[in-house]
C-alpha cells in the first residue's frame, strides 16, 4: 500500500471506530429521527463524497 | 390477490428481460472470457447496476425490511456500516483485482488465490469453500420468492412453486448468453427495483401517514429509533458484511470485468449511491410496517403483509421488484460458481482440458446448482437475514489468505491451506449447533482461528516466488495502468 493509499486505510478504521461506538455511547440513549437515523444516513453521504473526491484526485492520470 | 394477475405480472417481466438477454446474446463472441466476464469490457453504468443488483438481493425487501421490524434502528445501522465500509474497501482492492485480472488472465478469484500462492489445490480447496456457502445463500433467494408469492396470492401460488419461477428465468438469462446477458438484465433488474420502491414509499407515506410518517412512528415506537443492539450481536452480524464484497465470488468477479480504471469509478460511485438511496427506503418501510401492519409474530412477513394492503398494480410492482433483486443475485452466483467450478475444479482434474470443454463442464453445472438450491429453500431454515449471514460469515475462512495475497509477501500455501479448512469446519459447526462461545458469534471465531493459522504457519514456512512479484505489480497499478493506456 502506497502514499495516498494509506488515508484509505485511516478512513476505513476511522468508520469502524465511528460506527462501533456511537450506537453503544450516543445511540443507545436517542428515540428519534434525529438520533441513530440520521447518524447512520449520514455515515454513508459523507463516505461517498469522500471517495468520489479522493479518487478524482488520486486517480487523476489514469482517468484522462 | 388473484395467482393469475401475479403469473401475468411475471410473464411481462420475464419477456421484457427476454428481450434484453437476446441481445446480449447477439453479441455473445467465443471463449471463456467471453461468457464469464462480458469480454472485460463492462462499463461504469452496467457495472453499476450489475454489481448493485448483484449485491441487494430479495434479502433487503424481506429480511432487512423484516429485521428493521423487530429490531429497528439497529438494522439499519448494520447495513450502512456494510455499505460505508465497502465502498473504501473497493477503492482500495477494485483496482488490484483489474490490473491482477488484466495481466494474468484470471478468470475467477480462486484461480487468483490459486496462482498467487502457486498452488492448485488452494483453488479447488477455496472453490469448493465457495460453493458449500453460496447455496444456503442462493437459496434465501428462492425461500423469499416462495414466501412473497404464497402471501400474496392467499395461498393460491404454493412456496415450492414460488421458490421454483426463480431459478427458471434466472436460468434462462443466464444459460444462453453468460455474463453480459446477467450484466445487462441486471441493470433492468436494478431500475425495477428503484421505481418500485420508491412508488411504495409514495403511496405509504401519502395514504398511511396523513400526519406525517416520522413524527407519527417517533410518537408510536420511539424504542425502535434507539439503538437496542447488544455488541456481540453487532460485531457477529457486520464482521462478515464488511468484507463481504471481497470474499463473495459474484461480486469480486465482477472487478475482473471492467474496462479501464474509469469504469472502476464509476461503478464505486455509482454502487454507493444505488446502496445509499435502497437502504434507506427500505429501512423505512420496515419502520411503516411497525404502524401499518402491527403485531406481526414473523418479521419476515412485514413486507408481503404490507404489501397485501396497497393496490394490485403497485402490489404487483414491488413483488417483481424483489423478484427482480432475487433473479440478478441468483443468476450471478450460479454463473460465477460454474464458471467456478470448470476453472478451479474441472481443469486441476484435468489440466489438458480444452476451453471448450472447460465451458461445456461450467455451464452443465448450471442446471444443477439451482436444483440444489432449490431443495434447500424446501428446508424453510429459519429467519432469511440469519442465514444470509451465515454464508458470508462461512467465507471469512479465507479472508486472512485473500487480504495476504494482495497485501503480505510473506503469506503461504501452507498458511492458506491451513487455516482455510479448520476454521471453516468451526464456523460452519457454530452456527449449526448454535455455539457463540464468550458470546462471540461464529464469524468472530473463524476469523481469529484462520488469521492465528495463517500467521504462524507463514512465518515457518517458505514463501511462494511469484508472492513479490504479484505484489509489486498490484501495489504499482497506477503506473500499470497508465502504462496500459500509453
Amino acid at each position: 500500500m502506497k502514499g495516498n493509499e494509506l488515508q484509505l486505510l485511516w478512513a476505513f478504521i476511522a468508520i469502524i471506530i465511528l460506527t462501533f461506538v456511537m450506537p453503544f455511547a450516543v445511540l443507545k440513549h436517542t428515540p428519534t429521527f434525529s438520533g441513530g437515523f440520521t447518524f447512520f444516513l449520514l455515515v454513508p453521504v459523507v463516505t461517498i463524497l469522500y471517495i468520489a473526491i479522493y479518487m478524482a484526485k488520486s486517480w487523476k492520470e489514469m482517468l484522462k | 390477490m388473484s395467482p393469475l394477475w401475479i403469473y401475468l405480472a411475471i410473464v411481462i417481466w420475464f419477456v421484457l428481460g427476454s428481450i434484453i438477454s437476446w441481445q446480449a446474446r447477439k453479441r455473445l463472441g467465443k471463449g471463456i472470457a467471453e461468457y464469464f466476464l462480458a469480454n472485460r469490457r463492462m462499463g461504469s453504468v452496467i457495472g453499476a447496476f450489475t454489481l448493485s443488483a448483484t449485491v441487494y438481493s430479495a434479502f433487503m425487501m424481506i429480511g432487512l425490511v423484516g429485521l428493521v421490524y423487530s429490531t429497528g434502528i439497529g438494522a439499519f445501522g448494520f447495513e450502512i456500516v456494510f455499505l460505508a465500509t465497502s465502498l473504501v474497501l473497493l477503492a482500495l482492492f477494485v483496482p488490484r483485482f483489474w490490473i491482477a485480472g488484466k495481466k494474468y488472465g484470471y478468470v475467477t478469484p480462486a484461480e487468483l488465490l490459486g496462482n498467487r500462492y502457486e498452488n492448485r489445490a488452494i483453488a479447488v480447496i477455496v472453490a469448493i469453500i465457495f460453493i458449500i456457502t453460496l447455496i444456503p445463500y442462493t437459496a434465501v433467494q428462492l425461500m423469499g420468492a416462495g414466501f412473497l408469492t404464497e402471501t400474496l396470492s392467499g395461498g393460491g401460488i404454493p412456496y415450492w412453486l414460488g421458490s421454483l419461477i426463480l431459478p427458471i428465468i434466472a436460468f434462462v438469462y443466464a444459460w444462453w448468453a453468460g455474463m453480459r446477458s446477467v450484466a445487462w438484465t441486471d441493470a433492468l433488474q436494478g431500475v425495477i427495483m428503484l421505481i418500485g420502491s420508491l412508488a411504495l414509499l409514495g403511496f405509504i407515506w401519502v395514504v398511511f401517514f396523513p400526519e406525517g410518517m416520522f413524527s407519527t412512528i417517533t410518537a408510536s415506537f420511539p424504542e425502535k429509533l434507539k439503538f437496542t443492539w447488544g455488541f456481540n450481536m453487532w460485531l457477529g452480524l457486520c464482521l462478515p458484511w464488511i468484507f463481504f464484497m471481497l470474499l463473495i465470488p459474484q461480486v469480486s468477479q465482477r472487478f475482473f470485468m471492467l474496462k479501464d480504471v474509469s469504469s472502476i469509478r464509476g461503478m464505486i460511485i455509482g454502487f454507493g449511491i444505488f446502496g445509499l438511496i435502497y437502504t434507506v427506503l427500505v429501512t423505512i418501510f420496515g419502520l411503516a410496517a411497525l404502524h401499518i401492519v402491527p403485531g406481526l409474530k414473523a418479521a419476515d412477513s412485514a413486507m408481503p403483509s404490507l404489501l397485501s394492503l396497497v393496490p394490485t398494480a403497485l402490489a404487483l410492482t414491488i413483488a417483481i421488484s424483489i423478484l427482480a433483486a432475487s433473479v440478478s443475485t441468483i443468476n450471478s452466483i450460479v454463473l460465477s460458481l460454474s464458471s467456478i467450478a470448470g476453472r478451479d475444479i474441472v481443469r486441476v482434474v484435468a489440466p489438458k482440458i480444452s476451453e471448450d470443454r472447460e465451458l461445456l463442464w461450467g455451464k452443465l453445472l448450471i442446471p444443477i446448482m439451482f436444483l440444489i438450491a432449490w431443495g434447500f429453500a424446501q428446508l424453510k431454515l429459519g429467519m432469511i437475514g440469519i442465514l444470509s449471514t451465515m454464508s458470508s460469515g462461512g467465507l471469512m475462512c479465507i479472508l486472512p489468505a485473500l487480504l495476504g495475497a494482495f497485501l503480505w509477501k510473506r503469506g503461504t500455501a501452507a498458511a492458506v491451506i491451513s487455516s482455510s479448512i479448520p476454521s471453516v469446519i468451526v464456523i460452519g459447526w457454530f452456527y449449526m449447533a448454535g455455539l457463540k462461545p464468550l458470546g462471540l458469534w461464529p464469524p468472530v471465531w473463524g476469523l481469529i482461528i484462520s488469521t492465528v493459522i495463517y500467521v504462524i504457519v507463514s512465518y515457518v514456512t517458505k514463501p511462494p516466488k511469484k508472492a513479490a512479484e504479484f505484489i509489486d505489480y498490484t501495489n504499482n497499478w497506477r503506473a500499470n495502468a497508465k502504462a496500459m493506456v500509453e
